[in-house]
C-alpha cells in the first residue's frame, strides 16, 4: 500500500460455494485519481466492490478505504452507484432523498435544501413531492445520481453509472463526475465505454479469470498490449509482416498494431522500399476498446 | 449500532406508513366491518324478539280442550278462548274458520306436546299459535303457585357466588384472567396485522433494487432494528385507530342502555402476570419479526414469500387449535411441547399464563426461550439480508449465505 492509496485492496479471494470468483487481486486507488475498474460481464467487478464497501464478507484478503475497513459510519464521505439500483418508488422524491441525505449524516433542513437545489439544477424543480414511480425512466435516474452525490463525496465509486442512461442523461452524469474529479474527489468507475475510460482515468486495472490481466495507467496498459499502432493511407494494401500485425485494412485504409520495441519509421521505410505509395502514415497508442477485446474475446464481450 | 440512522429509519417508515391512505382504511374497516356486523346481529335480534313478543301477545279466537286440569278458565277466557270438550269439534271448527285455532292440552304437558290446530298464517306468523299455548299453561301454572319466592325461583331469578382456594387462598375468578389476556389480544393483532408487513420489510428494498445504497450508509441489523421498532410503532397506532372507534360504541351502547355496562372492579393487576405478558408479547413479536424478515431477504418476491409466510402464521395461531387441552389439561404433553417451542409459545404461554397455570419457572424459561431464538433468528435474517437482498432475481443459496466466514 502506498502512502497516497485511499482505497487498497490485497490478496483478495472471494468464493461463493464451490465458485471462486475473485482468486488473488491486489491494487490500489490513490487519492484523487480516476480509477477505470474494467473487466467483462462476471468477471467478479461488482463483487470487489460490494466486498470492499462491506456487503459480502471476503473468503480472504485485506479491502480498506483510507486504511480502514469500509464501515457505514463511513457513508458522509461516499457516494456509491450501484450497478444494480433503484430508490423507494411509492415515496416522494424529496421525502427519499431527504431520507438519503439523513442517512449519510445530513441534517433533514440540509439535506433537504440541497435536494431542492440539485433538481432545479437537473430540471426537475417540480418534481420534489411527485412519486417516484411517476417519474419517467430519465428523470429517476437523475435523482439516483443526486443521491449518489448528494454528500458531496470524497470517494465516488460507480458501478456502471451511464448503463441505461440516454445520451442527454450521460453527458450530464460524466459532466458531474468531471466536476467531482476537479473539485480533489477519488473516482473508481466500472464502465464498458471505453472512450471515457480514456478521456477520464488516470488508471485502469482489467480483470479476467479472478485475477488482473493489466494494472497501470491508461498508457501503461496500451504499452503492455502492443503500444503502438499506425493508421495507414497507401496507394494499395499493405503486406503482412513480423514487425505489425494489421488491426484493420480496407481499401488502402489500414491499421496496425506494431511488435514491441519496433520503430514506426523503420516500418514507413520498408514500406516506400517496397514501393508502395504512402500517403498518410500517424502513429498512436492502441485503443483501449481494442485491448479490451483482445483481453476478452469478440464473443466474450458480445 | 449507529442511533441516529436507527432513528432515521424508524421516522422514514413509520411516516411514509401513517401518511398511506390505504393504511387508515385498512385500520378502521376492520373495527367499522365488526361493528356492522355486530349492528345488523343487535338489530335481527331486536327485531326478532319484537316480532316473537308481538307474537305472544297477539290476540286470536280459539278454542281448548283441557286434559291436564291446569288451565285457569279465566286466563284463558281473558286471552279470547272458549274451553270446549270434543276436541274433533276443534278441528272442525278451525277447518270451517269459525275460531283461528284449537288447542289440546294433554294430561301430562311435560310428557305430551300440546296439539294446535291452527289457520295457516305463514311460516313466521303461525307461531304465535305455539307462543300464546304456551303462554296461557305457563300463566295457569305460575297462578297456581302462591308463593313469590318459589315463583320467582320457578322463574329463573337465581344467582350464584363462587369462592374458590388454592393452598389454602382464595383464587381470582375471571377478572383475574382478563388483564393478562388482553396480552393474547395484542399479540394476536400484532402478528395478523402487522405480519405482511414484516414479511415486506426488506423484500421492497429488494424489489426496488435499494439495498445496496442502503447497506453503505446503515448496517443491516441496524437498519432491522429500526423496521423492527417502526413496526411497532405502526402496529400500536394502528391497533389504537381499530380498538378506539369500537371503544366510543360500546360507550355509546352503554350509556343508551343497548348493552350492560361493565364492572371494571372485577378486574385483577397481577404484577407477576402483567410482566410476564409484557415479556412474551415482546419476545414473540420480535421473534415472528426477524422470523418474516428473514424469509422475506430470502426470497426473490412477495409471492415466492406469501407461501412460507402462511405456514409461519399457522405455526404461530396452532395452540388456538388446542385451546381446549390448554384450558382444561395444562400439564399435558402436548402443551408442554407448545409452551416451549418458540414459535408456539407465546400464544400458548399467555394463555396458560392467564389461566393461572404457568409456573413462574416456566414462563421464565419461555422468556429466555425467545429472546434467544429472537438473536438467533436475527442474526439469520441479517446475514440472509446483507446476502439475500442483492440477489434481488433469484433464491437465496441458504449454504453461501449463511456459511460464509
Amino acid at each position: 500500500m502506498t502512502s497516497d492509496s485511499l482505497v487498497h485492496i490485497e490478496n483478495f479471494r472471494m468464493d461463493f460455494g464451490p465458485l471462486t470468483v475473485i482468486r488473488d487481486l491486489s491494487f490500489d486507488v490513490h487519492a484523487g485519481e480516476t480509477f477505470g475498474f474494467l473487466g467483462s460481464n462476471g468477471s467478479g467487478k461488482t463483487t470487489t466492490l460490494r466486498a470492499l464497501l462491506g456487503i459480502y464478507i471476503p473468503t480472504a484478503g485485506t479491502l480498506t478505504i483510507n486504511g480502514k475497513k469500509f464501515q457505514p459510519s463511513q457513508s458522509g464521505e461516499l457516494g456509491y452507484l450501484p450497478e444494480e439500483r433503484g430508490l423507494y418508488k411509492k415515496e416522494p422524491t424529496i421525502d427519499t432523498m431527504v431520507y438519503f441525505g439523513k442517512l449519510k449524516g445530513m441534517s433533514a433542513s440540509a439535506a433537504r435544501a440541497w435536494s431542492l437545489n440539485y433538481l432545479e439544477r437537473v430540471g426537475l424543480p417540480d418534481k420534489a413531492k411527485v412519486r417516484l414511480d411517476k417519474l419517467s425512466g430519465g428523470e429517476q435516474q437523475k435523482v439516483q445520481l443526486g443521491v449518489t452525490i448528494m454528500n458531496d463525496p470524497t470517494l465516488l465509486i460507480l458501478d456502471e453509472p451511464t448503463k441505461g442512461f440516454d445520451p442527454v442523461n450521460r453527458r450530464m452524469l460524466m459532466s458531474i463526475v468531471e466536476e467531482r474529479k476537479q473539485a480533489g474527489a477519488t473516482i473508481v468507475m466500472v464502465t464498458h465505454q471505453m472512450d471515457d475510460v480514456e478521456r477520464l482515468c488516470d488508471r485502469v486495472i482489467l480483470l479476467k479469470d479472478g485475477v488482473a490481466r493489466a494494472y497501470g495507467t491508461v498508457t501503461d496498459v496500451q504499452d503492455t498490449f502492443g503500444g503502438t499502432t499506425v493508421k495507414i493511407e497507401s496507394e494499395r494494401d499493405i503486406p503482412t509482416s513480423d514487425n505489425y500485425k494489421i488491426l484493420t485494412q480496407t481499401h488502402g485504409h489500414a491499421e496496425i498494431s506494431l511488435a514491441r520495441g519496433v520503430d514506426p519509421a523503420a516500418i514507413l521505410s520498408d514500406l516506400v522500399t517496397q514501393g508502395i505509395g504512402v500517403s498518410g502514415f500517424i502513429p498512436g497508442r492502441k485503443s483501449m476498446e481494442s485491448i479490451f477485446v483482445e483481453v476478452y474475446g469478440a464473443k466474450e464481450v458480445d | 449500532m449507529k442511533n441516529s440512522n436507527v432513528r432515521t429509519v424508524v421516522g422514514f417508515e413509520v411516516a411514509r406508513t401513517v401518511k398511506s391512505k390505504m393504511f387508515w382504511i385498512a385500520s378502521f374497516a376492520v373495527p367499522l366491518l365488526i361493528g356492522a356486523v355486530y349492528g345488523i346481529s343487535i338489530a335481527s335480534s331486536m327485531s326478532g324478539t319484537q316480532v316473537i313478543e308481538d307474537q305472544a301477545q297477539s290476540s286470536f279466537a280459539f278454542e281448548y280442550t283441557d286434559a291436564s286440569g291446569l288451565i285457569s278458565d279465566s286466563i284463558a277466557t281473558a286471552a279470547q278462548g272458549t274451553k270446549i270438550t270434543d276436541p274433533a269439534q276443534g278441528v272442525e271448527d278451525v277447518k270451517s274458520g269459525k275460531v283461528d285455532a284449537f288447542f289440546a292440552y294433554p294430561a301430562d304437558p311435560t310428557k305430551d306436546p300440546i296439539t294446535i290446530s291452527a289457520a295457516d298464517a305463514g311460516f313466521i306468523g303461525s307461531t304465535k299459535y305455539d307462543a300464546v299455548a304456551t303462554a296461557i299453561l305457563k300463566a295457569s301454572a305460575s297462578a297456581q303457585v302462591q308463593d313469590p319466592t318459589i315463583l320467582a325461583i320457578l322463574n329463573g331469578a337465581v344467582t350464584t357466588t363462587t369462592t374458590t382456594y388454592e393452598n389454602g387462598k382464595i383464587t381470582e375468578g375471571i377478572g383475574a384472567a382478563i388483564v393478562p389476556g388482553v396480552f393474547i389480544v395484542l399479540f394476536f393483532m400484532l402478528v395478523i396485522v402487522q405480519g405482511n408487513r414484516m414479511l415486506t420489510a426488506t423484500l421492497e428494498e429488494k424489489e426496488n433494487r435499494v439495498t445496496e445504497m442502503i447497506l453503505t450508509t446503515i448496517s443491516p441489523t441496524s437498519l432491522l432494528v429500526g423496521k423492527v421498532i417502526a413496526l411497532i410503532v405502526i402496529g400500536l397506532v394502528q391497533i389504537v385507530a381499530m380498538v378506539t372507534p369500537v371503544a366510543i360504541l360500546a360507550l355509546i351502547l352503554s350509556k343508551m342502555g343497548k348493552i350492560g355496562a361493565f364492572d371494571w372492579s372485577i378486574l385483577v393487576y397481577d404484577p407477576t402476570k402483567i410482566t410476564f405478558g409484557v415479556l412474551i408479547l415482546l419476545g414473540g413479536f420480535f421473534l415472528f419479526t426477524a422470523t418474516l424478515v428473514a424469509i422475506g431477504a430470502a426470497m426473490p418476491t412477495v409471492k415466492d414469500a406469501q407461501g412460507v409466510f402462511s405456514a409461519v402464521i399457522i405455526l404461530a395461531v396452532m395452540p388456538l387449535y388446542v385451546v381446549m387441552i390448554i384450558l382444561t389439561n395444562p400439564d399435558s404433553l402436548i402443551v408442554q411441547i407448545f409452551t416451549f417451542f418458540p414459535w408456539t409459545a407465546p400464544i400458548t404461554a399467555l394463555a396458560r399464563n392467564a389461566l393461572n397455570t404457568l409456573p413462574w419457572w416456566h414462563g421464565v424459561i419461555v422468556i429466555v426461550l425467545l429472546f434467544a431464538a429472537t438473536a438467533l433468528m436475527f442474526r439469520i435474517a441479517a446475514r440472509l439480508f446483507q446476502y439475500g437482498s442483492v440477489e434481488y432475481a433469484k433464491k437465496l443459496n441458504l449454504k453461501v449465505a449463511l456459511g460464509t466466514k
